[in-house]
């Protein structure tokens, strides 16, 4: 199967994409380097990089990022990219670290990338979104669904006091 | 990452979830929730209404997409 290729943009449009997710990584407060490629990738639209030291950490946004953003049934620039951030702040943050630390495990640092994301971005419904979405992968181990509903709330209350 | 899944799949998913709250309806347990959670030192509100609001959200465009099946 031949691999699918993106719309071609010519450079004024991939600069102002590169600006985009560069101003969104700065209100969300993120560390390193931040680069827009015009591919396709199999990360959902962005992947974040854990480099030697935060100044090398690396956030990469790809084209499908741009596609979700226009569906109105998909998330938001702004979410995914958050959601980004929130693995950074996890493993950068001190005092998220020691939270990461004993809640180790990959459900669990989705689950909480995700809530650090719901309390980075501006817009209540990315916000919602990101909490559900946690919300539906911390179920994916097995609680009960007031069990979910509990951890969630409980997490992101103690995350809110931690997130700056 | 935050994965290939959808926003509207995950609200499916998380209707889904929620569809087991003990309680005649998830709306429902949610509002006592709400209520009894207010002014309770280590509850979080606003995570509860956002849960409920997208559960409400998730109703609200299943309404929809059934409304238009039906009038096709």
């Amino acid at each position: 199967m031949p691999a699918r290729e993106p719309k071609e943009l010519d450079e004024n449009q991939i600069a102002r994409r590169q600006r985009r997710v560069a101003l969104l990584a700065t209100a969300f407060s993120f560390t390193g380097q931040v680069e827009y490629r015009h591919a396709y990738s199999q990360s959902g639209g962005a992947q974040f990089c854990f480099g030697p030291a935060a100044t090398s950490d690396l956030l990469l946004v790809y084209t499908e990022a741009f596609e979700r953003d226009r569906d109105p049934d998909d998330f938001s620039l702004a979410a995914i990219i958050a959601h980004e951030c929130g693995h950074q702040r996890l493993l950068r943050d001190p005092t998220l670290t020691v939270v990461g630390r004993k809640l180790s495990g990959q459900v669990f640092e989705e689950v909480l990338a995700s809530l650090i994301g719901s309390l980075l971005v501006t817009d209540s419904r990315d916000a919602e979104d990101l909490v559900g979405k946690a919300t539906v992968e911390l179920a994916t181990i097995g609680l009960s669904a007031v069990s979910v509903v509990r951890t969630i709330e409980q997490l992101r209350g103690i995350l809110k006091e931690l997130v700056r | 990452m935050i994965g290939q899944k959808k926003r509207r799949d995950v609200q499916r998913d998380l209707a889904k979830v929620l569809a087991d709250l003990p309680s005649e309806t998830p709306d429902a347990w949610f509002e006592r929730e709400i209520t009894a959670a207010k002014g309770q030192p280590g509850r979080d509100l606003e995570t509860l209404k956002m849960l409920k609001a997208s559960l409400k959200r998730a109703a609200k465009k299943k309404r929809s997409k059934t409304k238009l099946q039906t009038t096709r």
